[in-house]
């Protein structure tokens, strides 16, 4: 069947490809996860320390947006809820990420390769802080998500979410720049 | 602006969201002021390394992983949806049940059809039988003839017709010219017949219809048959000689069986109105039973249809 897309057509908009998924079209189901999985896999490896919850997130997310979003037809997000050039989709999808995650919380197994030492010191750093710091950090800077996604995304307000992320920095700059003077002098 | 509210905007300036004067005075106070500078310095450090070292590759085999995971399982529905295939559901359900109870016949029910047979006789009762004399056959003027075996069946003689109709010369069909015009029978319902079977008795010389059995489809059929034995001056017994009296009929026991005593004067009257109700054809012939109060014996089977 043609799809009408190409797998690397970022212009391809996720409701497109959503539409193309209801009428059929496995491969578009593909693109969205492809185009998804990074900053999904990576938001829960990173928030957890693990790559296997990482993956279980990962799956169980796209499980409940394909059955909860895509499948559904009378679901409806506002325009107000989805987020900016990325579309309401993106919004669901960051949303149960961000509640799934913060059910989950830090593992205390981590399975990210701890001998790489930029790595290791961010991991580290980031299960330093707080759960609500080490969402707002990730979302922001590792998925980028402007202060208005995190709004839609994290149920806050535009200052909520400046202060926060204010917050949330400093803590991460604090405990980031521990760990390298300790790196330093060991 | 002081440290304090400098380095609270620190983040904002990061991410370029403060206004163009503010903009430039944070650039001033971080050339100017050391601890604002070192916490500029670290916290651009972790935004970076965040942004450079978060990102981690997802394992091979796990975009496979999720997409063959939809690909194998049928695609839910949303609640419009499982209403509807649930309500269907519920609907075959309800019409597989009464199929199943409607050609069951509704399991072993037993009917009672004393209230109808009341209602039939009180129907009939003021109405005259009188039926047209068939006039292709001569009715039979029944005379004793010589008893076969009077000790063992006393009360039964074995008769033979004065006028008989040869068997050779086929089927004669009892029924009136005008079958419409006789007896109450064409009020009532004859739907409820649909096919009458003979079965012949070898006896004597020939073959004899001493036994009819009777196809309806409820009791209300052998009401009928009742009435028109009451209305030819007989009545019926049972098989074993006793009067009949209405009974209880089973649709287990699908067929009762019973014996229709009528003057001799009347069977065909009698038999010509049971061909009425359906497609009875008569071929009388010698060995007809005569019971000793001069009346003929017809055995006759009701069976509801399958």
């Amino acid at each position: 069947m043609k799809t009408g897309v190409n797998a690397t057509d970022s212009a391809v908009s996720d409701e497109a490809l959503i539409e193309l998924i209801r009428t059929g079209n496995s491969r578009a189901f593909r693109m969205l996860v492809q185009r998804h999985l990074p900053s999904v896999f990576g938001l829960g490896t990173r928030w957890s320390g693990s790559k296997k919850t990482g993956a279980q997130v990962a799956r169980s997310v796209f499980n409940q947006a394909y059955d909860s979003y895509i499948e559904s037809v009378d679901n409806v997000v506002s325009d107000d809820l989805a987020l900016g050039g990325r579309g309401a989709f993106s919004s669901h999808l960051y949303r149960a990420v961000a509640e799934e995650l913060l059910v989950i919380g830090a593992q205390s197994f981590q399975d990210i390769d701890p001998n790489h030492r930029s790595t290791g010191q961010l991991q580290e750093a980031l299960s330093a802080i707080e759960d609500q710091f080490r969402m707002i950090v990730l979302l922001r800077d590792m998925c980028g998500l402007t202060l208005r996604d995190l709004s839609v995304v994290l149920g806050l307000t535009k200052g909520a979410v400046r202060s926060r992320l204010s917050r949330a920095r400093v803590a991460l700059s604090r405990e980031v720049s521990l760990r390298a003077s300790l790196a330093d002098v060991l | 602006m002081n440290e304090f509210f400098a380095k609270n905007r620190l983040s904002s300036y990061i991410d370029g969201a403060l206004s163009p004067r503010d903009n430039r005075e944070m650039d001033l106070v971080i050339l100017e002021n050391l601890a604002v500078r070192t916490a500029h310095a670290e916290m651009v450090r972790a935004v970076e390394l965040v942004g450079s070292e978060g990102r981690i590759t997802p394992p091979e085999g796990l975009i496979d992983e999720i997409v063959s995971a939809h690909q194998d399982r049928p695609p839910s529905m949303s609640r419009m949806g499982i209403f509807i295939r649930l309500s269907l559901f519920v609907i075959v359900v309800c019409l597989g049940v009464g199929a199943y109870y409607y050609a069951r016949g509704g399991g072993e029910r037993v009917v009672d059809i004393s209230a109808q047979r009341d209602r039939f006789i009180e129907e009939l009762v003021d109405v005259s039988v009188s039926v047209a004399e068939p006039e292709a056959v001569t009715v039979p003027e029944l005379v004793s003839g010589e008893a076969t075996d009077p000790e063992s069946e006393p009360e039964i003689q074995t008769v033979a017709p004065v006028v008989s109709l040869s068997p050779n010369t086929g089927p004669v069909s009892l029924a009136p010219s005008r079958p419409q015009e006789i007896g109450p029978q064409a009020e009532l319902d004859l739907t409820s017949t649909n096919e009458w079977e003979e079965i012949f008795e070898g006896s004597g010389r020939g073959t004899v219809p001493s036994r009819y059995r009777f196809y309806a489809v409820n009791s209300g059929s052998l009401i009928q048959i009742a009435s028109l034995a009451r209305g030819a001056g007989g009545s019926l017994v049972s098989q074993n000689g006793v009067a009949f009296e209405t009974f209880r009929m089973s649709t287990e026991r699908n067929f009762s069986n019973f014996v229709a005593r009528i003057p001799s004067e009347s069977v065909a009257s009698f038999l010509g109105e049971l061909q009425l109700l359906g497609s009875l054809s008569v071929v009388p012939s010698d060995g007809v039973l005569l019971s000793p109060n001069g009346q003929v014996e017809l055995g006759v089977q009701v069976q509801y249809s399958p």
